[in-house]
């Protein structure tokens, strides 16, 4: 079942990535083209825009993420009554609808009558014309909802993780003299680290893939400003119709994703079994 | 009611070298409790488990009564278990884990309740019946688990280290618990443990496995008196035996200059040999005689009699030497002893084949 | 619970102090979830009171958005497309990958180290990658625009998490209790229905709900392999969005609409949400 759902779609699209296949491009009929999709990927400058695009949210979103769930996870740890209530929240965003994720921080940020704009005028941190009209702006609020979206899932972590910490080496460091903040930094973070880890893994391998977002508040723009991998991926495929060059963008994405969650996990292990 | 056989049992593991249990060969007889014993790994547990149906037989046969069982599932073999984790569903009340396998089995209720009210008044389990395993103690636990065994009335018990999950004083009054119910009812039991005090005081028979191996089988005191290799020799009785090294000279069995006295066994005239002496059998003698001299580190006094453990300053063997002590005081910290031990109490083993020379 | 032990200051704090630090609690809090709390108030706003230049916290309730989206717009439809297209994913993701997980946690052998490596690189699987051969290879099978399309791309992620996920809550069963229910007399199968799956109940209860809200909260998929007759709510609350103009409060009425029911169920499995968030890959509580 699982074969058929997955394994062979997926060999359906290595198949389609040697062809040159389009339902409207004129003479693309899936005549084989042997590795030409492949080569055009070496050269397409839209697509290398998109990877760097793509390399900065994931990087600065995820570290983002990380500080702050590891502060706020830390601070939820300490709450006592607040603690449920605390956690309700934290979770809300991340399983709500992301498209509507998005289209709530559009309309939020929206020029004329967004509340946000509204706050960032009053507060003069931005400028008149709305958040999301500037590229670098676009970017910005993009990083922005993702932290706001997932910080929690590390705030979540780091809670469940610390429940697991055994009490003894913290009664210990006290007992010797640390203080809190040096029990926390220098005890209770390198004990959180697997499961730290794990977070950013997962953290990492789906920001990878951010599509919903970016489509409903920017559509990548303005221009291709905010165009991460899978949303030139979405153009190339469903707006150019340009389907065999897709396949191919698709199977690269996905052989860099493996790679690069492989080499996360191994370092992982690797820092686990070096202890 | 029926014996057990096994006939040349195997089992091994996909992927690994050695067999976890390599040709078994072991008569159990009926109304017997037989005990297995050895440490973790030595393929107890996985015998058990052949026997039972949970774990496959590559080759060999096993019977109980005159059939043969290795191909049926665990279900047809009218076995019974108690499970190390007594494995109680936790789900069901005490009175619906007992009655489980006879709903199975589609006893009828009448007869169901009859049997579960029976089993209970036996194990003092009445006011419990309706209450979920997690309300219970660990002891009541246990005794939940070995209902559910007792209600099937089956042929052949199994069990597997069911009390090794009970407190230290819970487990010697569940023992002697166990060993009379059995009496009482007299069905076949196999029961493992890695504890050689349960082994002995609770088995009509004992079987000490060792990788695999089956040692030797014996009753608890033939195997005490008389363990037919170096592994039984050191895994049965506690303190544990003193194992010295010694050498054949000529017929006369020598611990560096010390020669034991007593007739000489039937062995070979020359070679080298491993002397067991149990704690008790060394004798305490002078300085002037024959003899070897330990330097007493540590006395563990019990009440009624006491330990010392000492180093031997003989040359042959300085090792660590336990000798039981029978007079409270009689021996302190930092006093030298000298002792011997007669041939006929001790146990003369081949260094290289581990293997009983002395009759 | 750890940090009381290192830190007596917060032992010492008197009443004052804590209801303090609930208020700065509450008040963060308030901020951070202001975005949804604003969709929601927006939803029951006219337009007036939408298009203001500054935000209008206190205005007139009005259900004008709803009813507009939902009777005259068809966003009942999306609706129910979007339940049909849930309840019947997770159901055969269920029935598929219950059973499948049940063996990987029993059944030592060879191959299931390779079939979880294979199982975990599906889940690491881009969507974007299988849109373009399941978009091509539903079009020639004539499958484009029906339900059994969006199924079977929705499959492609809920088999894998329903693996991973029940495969974890069996692996909790110890194998001792079906064994002693075989000694009691049952088939492998009626042990697994009599003993293992009573005890797994909660573990399947919540793989389910994450399953539907997963399925609920998937765009892709349901955008290109969708028609307007099947198209789910995510894939519908764009065409609001219009070059004329954009309808914020009919979106915000279909949205509120859309995140209510998953907001319930996700909830009621709070406590198996960082099971849920990790497809089961970190274990439950």
């Amino acid at each position: 079942m699982l074969g058929l759902v997955v394994l062979f779609p997926l060999a359906y699209s290595i198949k389609l990535s040697f062809q040159s296949y389009s339902p409207i491009i004129p003479n693309h009929t899936g005549q084989w083209v042997g590795m030409d999709n492949y080569q055009r990927i070496l050269h397409d400058g839209d697509f290398h825009h998109s990877l760097i695009v793509t390399a900065i949210f994931v990087v600065v979103a995820v570290s983002l993420e990380t500080v702050l769930g590891v502060v706020v996870g830390i601070a939820i740890d300490r709450l006592r009554r607040m603690r449920r209530f605390a956690t309700s929240a934290l979770l809300l965003p991340m399983i709500l609808t992301p498209l509507v994720v998005g289209l709530m921080f559009n309309f939020a940020l929206n020029a004329q009558f967004g509340y946000l704009t509204w706050v960032f005028n009053t507060l003069h941190v931005a400028g008149g014309d709305g958040v999301l009209n500037g590229s670098v702006g676009a970017l910005v609020a993009l990083i922005f909802i993702d932290v706001w979206e997932w910080f929690p899932f590390v705030a979540l972590m780091v809670v469940a993780g610390l429940q697991t910490i055994p009490k003894e080496p913290l009664e210990a460091a006290s007992i010797d003299g640390a203080s809190t903040r040096q029990v926390y930094w220098h005890i209770t973070l390198p004990l959180l680290r697997p499961i730290l880890g794990i977070a950013i893994l997962f953290r990492a391998t789906e920001a990878i893939r951010e599509f919903d977002k970016v489509f409903v508040l920017t559509g990548g723009g303005p221009g291709s400003a905010t165009a991460v991998n899978d949303l030139y991926q979405y153009r190339v495929s469903f707006l150019n119709w340009d389907l065999s060059y897709g396949a191919a963008l698709g199977l690269v994405t996905f052989a860099a994703v493996l790679a690069l969650s492989f080499l996360m996990y191994r370092s992982l292990r690797r820092k686990e079994t070096a202890r | 009611m029926a014996g057990i056989s096994f006939r040349d049992a195997t089992r091994r593991y996909a992927g690994t070298n050695a067999a976890a249990v390599s040709g078994l060969n072991l008569e159990i007889h009926d109304g017997e409790f037989m005990v297995l014993v050895g440490p973790s790994g030595c393929g107890k547990s996985t015998t058990l488990r052949m026997l039972a149906g949970l774990e496959e037989v590559d080759t060999g046969e096993i019977y109980i009564g005159d059939r043969e069982v290795s191909q049926l599932p665990p279900a047809a073999r009218d076995i019974a278990m108690v499970f190390q984790n007594y494995a109680l569903y936790p789900h069901m009340t005490v009175g619906d884990n007992m009655g489980f396998a006879l709903r199975m089995a589609k006893v009828p209720k009448s007869e169901r309740d009859r049997k579960i009210q029976e089993a209970a008044k036996l194990l003092g389990l009445e006011e419990y019946l309706d209450r979920k395993p997690k309300q219970l103690s660990g002891g009541q636990r246990q005794r939940v688990a070995m209902g559910r065994a007792i209600v099937r009335e089956p042929s052949v018990f199994c069990m597997d280290e069911p009390l090794s999950n009970l407190d230290a004083k819970m487990r010697v009054r569940t023992r002697t618990d166990i060993a009379s119910l059995q009496r009482e009812l007299g069905v076949t039991t196999v029961y493992v443990t890695h504890d050689q005090v349960e082994a002995m005081t609770m088995g009509d028979r004992v079987a000490v496995m060792n990788e695999g191996v089956l040692q030797q089988v014996d009753t608890p005191l033939a195997l005490y008196d008389r363990p037919a290799n170096l592994f039984v020799a050191g895994f049965i009785g506690s303190p544990q035996m003193n194992l010295l090294d010694g050498v054949i000279d000529d017929g006369a069995v020598r611990v560096g200059g010390y020669t034991l006295s007593g007739t000489p066994g039937s062995w070979p005239r020359n070679g080298r040999v491993t002397i067991g002496v149990r704690p008790e059998a060394w004798r305490i003698v002078p300085a002037e005689e024959d003899g070897i001299s330990i330097e007493v580190n540590v006395v563990e006094e019990l009440g009624a009699d006491g330990f010392a453990y000492g180093t031997s300053s003989n040359e042959a063997t300085p090792h660590h030497v336990i000798v039981r002590v029978a007079n409270r005081y009689s021996v302190r910290k930092g006093d030298v002893l000298r002792l011997a031990v007669d041939l006929d109490k001790a146990h003369v083993f081949d260094t290289e084949t581990g293997q009983r020379l002395s009759t | 619970m750890t940090a009381t032990t290192v830190n007596p200051k917060a032992r010492r704090m008197g009443r004052t102090g804590r209801m303090l630090i609930a208020l700065v609690v509450v008040a963060l809090f308030l901020a951070y979830l202001s975005p949804v709390i604003w969709l929601v108030m927006s939803s029951f706003k006219n337009r007036v009171d939408i298009f203001t230049t500054s935000p209008t916290v206190f205005f007139k309730p009005t259900l004008d958005n709803y009813t507009v989206a939902f009777q005259d717009k068809g966003f009942g439809a999306n609706l129910q497309n979007s339940v049909i297209i849930a309840v019947i994913s997770s159901a055969v993701a269920l029935l598929v990958g219950i059973p499948a997980a049940y063996r990987l946690s029993r059944h030592g052998s060879r191959f299931q180290g390779a079939f979880l490596l294979a199982l975990l690189s599906a889940r690491l699987l881009p969507a974007m990658v299988l849109s373009v051969p399941l978009f091509v290879l539903a079009n020639k099978v004539g499958l484009s625009g029906t339900y059994l399309a969006v199924v079977a791309a929705h499959l492609t992620f809920a088999i894998p998490f329903t693996v991973w996920m029940m495969r974890g809550f069996f692996l909790a069963v110890p194998t001792s209790l079906d064994e002693a229910a075989r000694l009691d007399g049952c088939s492998e199968t009626a042990a697994f229905f009599r003993v293992v799956l009573p005890l797994t109940k909660g573990g399947i209860a919540a793989t389910a709900i994450f399953l539907l809200i997963n399925s609920w909260n998937e765009f892709l998929f349901a955008l290109i392999l969708t028609s307007r007759d099947t198209a789910t709510l995510p894939v519908g609350i764009p065409n609001l969005l219009t070059p004329i103009g954009t309808f914020w409060g009919q979106i915000a009425a279909v949205a509120t609409v859309t995140v209510v029911p998953i907001c319930i169920f996700a909830f009621a499995v709070q406590k198996y949400m960082v099971a849920g968030l990790t497809g089961g890959a970190l274990a439950n509580e």
